[in-house]
């Protein structure tokens, strides 16, 4: 096998959950997650004599992919397509996960802004650093620090406004209801 | 972050949906694709944004409507250049026409334009473009089957760029390289392409805002289809010829030398009418109203 086909599957191999997750995070369904994969790592390949490396590269695809993102958004077809995706798959979660906290949730996060939605799941779901989210983004850590503060600001105060409060562990509602367990799972 | 803030995005990060959604195993099928598909990849695929630009190393981006809307700018001042190299008197055809704009790119400095473009039971759009040397205003608004509306303005006024969008407009130094100083020449190409080798002919005259003008027929050919398929998607969607295939009409309105309107319907799928005024007018562009946020500086 040559080397660089080596390498590339090195790096393909410590890089692929990481990236599909981060895909499937942002995509509707675990084939658009397939798709949007393929194409970053399709674009590392044709790239692969001036990658990035270790921590380095992972953001440069996690850059990458949000890019494809953006490229999806601009195209109407596709953008339509994908909207019509993501209110079906919203309306699933609505359907199969009725419990209470969760859905508030849920709700409070889809109502953050693009900016601010977007720096709360880089920290909640991918994991990253305040350090890696601002230079994914290309802004300052202070205003990674900023959007957090003011995303957690936001959603507590709609969780709040729901009788549901985070006290520093749980997540607790006033009247618990029959049917619909309560608390973090 | 404090004791409620890890709490708080403990529980968010249990909403992970990759919880429940674990990637495709080492070995499996999907994944052994998903590299194939890569390693076998030798093309860059042309795209809006170049998601190619590393993101670590770039400088820091807003959002980037300019492309698209240096596209629409292009397809305009490809049509109305065609004033600047048609000899007065000098019979031409809609092809030669057409050809002689997109080599005239450049000395047209100001006009206005409108574009719609209706795909039944889905959205209808309607965009509307003023430009002015490096100066433009652009406003973009959806009407969506399902009742919801949503618009988009962008402007560079003095190298100041405006994104407005759900009601929030961002300033910030518009960044070089970006605005309607994009080369126009992509935009002109797949106009020539679209008429080269095509069989043209003459529709008689129709009243376009005013003015008669002359309609022409635009017959694609295979040849010609090939010629457009061969161009990238963002040279050829405002004119949305990126489905060359399944163009079934395809019109051009001539006046006085400037091409005043030129529609391609798809079929019962999507109509897109981009018209054109105002050519070398003169044209104020100003800032949209405020308030503005500013951009987030890194």
């Amino acid at each position: 096998m040559p080397a660089d086909d080596e390498r590339f599957r090195g790096l393909f191999d410590a890089n692929f959950s990481d990236l599909w997750r981060f895909a499937r995070r942002r995509c509707g369904t675990a084939d658009d997650a397939d798709d949007v994969t393929a194409e970053v790592f399709a674009i590392a390949w044709r790239r692969r004599d001036d990658l990035p490396d270790g921590d380095e590269l992972r953001l440069w695809l996690f850059g990458v992919a949000r890019r494809v993102f953006a490229n999806q958004r601009r195209t109407d077809a596709r953008r339509d397509r994908l909207r019509r995706r993501l209110a079906a798959i919203q309306d699933r979660h609505h359907d199969v996960e009725p419990d209470l906290p969760n859905a508030e949730l849920r709700a409070a996060l889809r109502e953050l802004s693009d900016d601010d939605r977007a720096v709360v799941t880089m920290r909640c779901w991918d994991g990253l650093t305040v350090g890696e989210i601002a230079a994914l983004l290309e802004c300052s850590p202070n205003a990674v620090s900023i959007r957090l503060h003011r995303a957690r600001r936001q959603i507590a105060a709609r969780l709040a406004s729901k009788g549901l409060a985070i006290d520093g562990h749980v997540t607790t509602a006033p009247e618990p209801r029959k049917g619909h367990p309560h608390g973090c799972h | 972050m404090d004791a409620i803030e890890d709490n708080l995005f403990e529980l968010i990060g249990q909403l992970d949906p990759t919880r429940n959604d674990p990637p495709p195993a080492p070995g499996s099928v999907r994944r052994r694709s998903i590299l194939e598909v890569a390693m076998s990849s030798t093309v860059t695929a042309p795209s809006a944004v170049d998601p190619e630009a590393g993101p670590v190393a770039s400088a820091r981006r807003q959002p980037r409507p300019w492309r698209r809307v240096a596209g629409f700018a292009a397809a305009v001042v490809a049509a109305t250049g065609a004033v600047v190299f048609w000899p007065s008197g000098e019979e031409r055809t809609a092809e030669a026409a057409v050809r002689s704009a997109a080599e005239a790119l450049g000395d047209v400095t100001s006009f206005e334009g409108e574009r719609t473009h209706v795909e039944p039971g889905v959205s209808n759009e309607t965009m509307t473009l003023r430009v002015n040397g490096d100066d433009f205003e652009f406003v973009a608004e959806t009407r969506f089957a399902d009742g919801r509306v949503e618009r988009f303005t962008a402007a560079i006024v003095d190298r100041v760029q405006y994104i407005g969008e759900n009601r929030r407009t961002v300033r910030a130094p518009a960044p070089p390289g970006e605005g309607l100083d994009t080369p126009y020449g992509p935009a002109s190409t797949a106009l020539v392409a679209a008429v080269t080798d095509s069989d043209v002919t003459e529709g008689g005259n129709e009243p376009i805002a005013g003015v008669l003008t002359t309609r022409y027929d635009v017959a694609l050919t295979a040849r010609s289809i090939a010629s457009l398929s061969s161009l990238p998607p963002e040279d050829l969607n405002w004119f949305d010829l990126e489905d060359p295939g399944e163009v079934d009409q395809f019109t051009v309105w001539i006046a006085g030398g400037h091409i005043r309107r030129v529609e391609i319907a798809h079929g019962d799928r999507a109509t897109t009418v981009t018209t054109f005024f105002n050519h070398n007018g003169d044209i104020t562009i100003s800032p949209p109203p405020g308030p503005y946020e500013e951009a987030v500086d890194g």
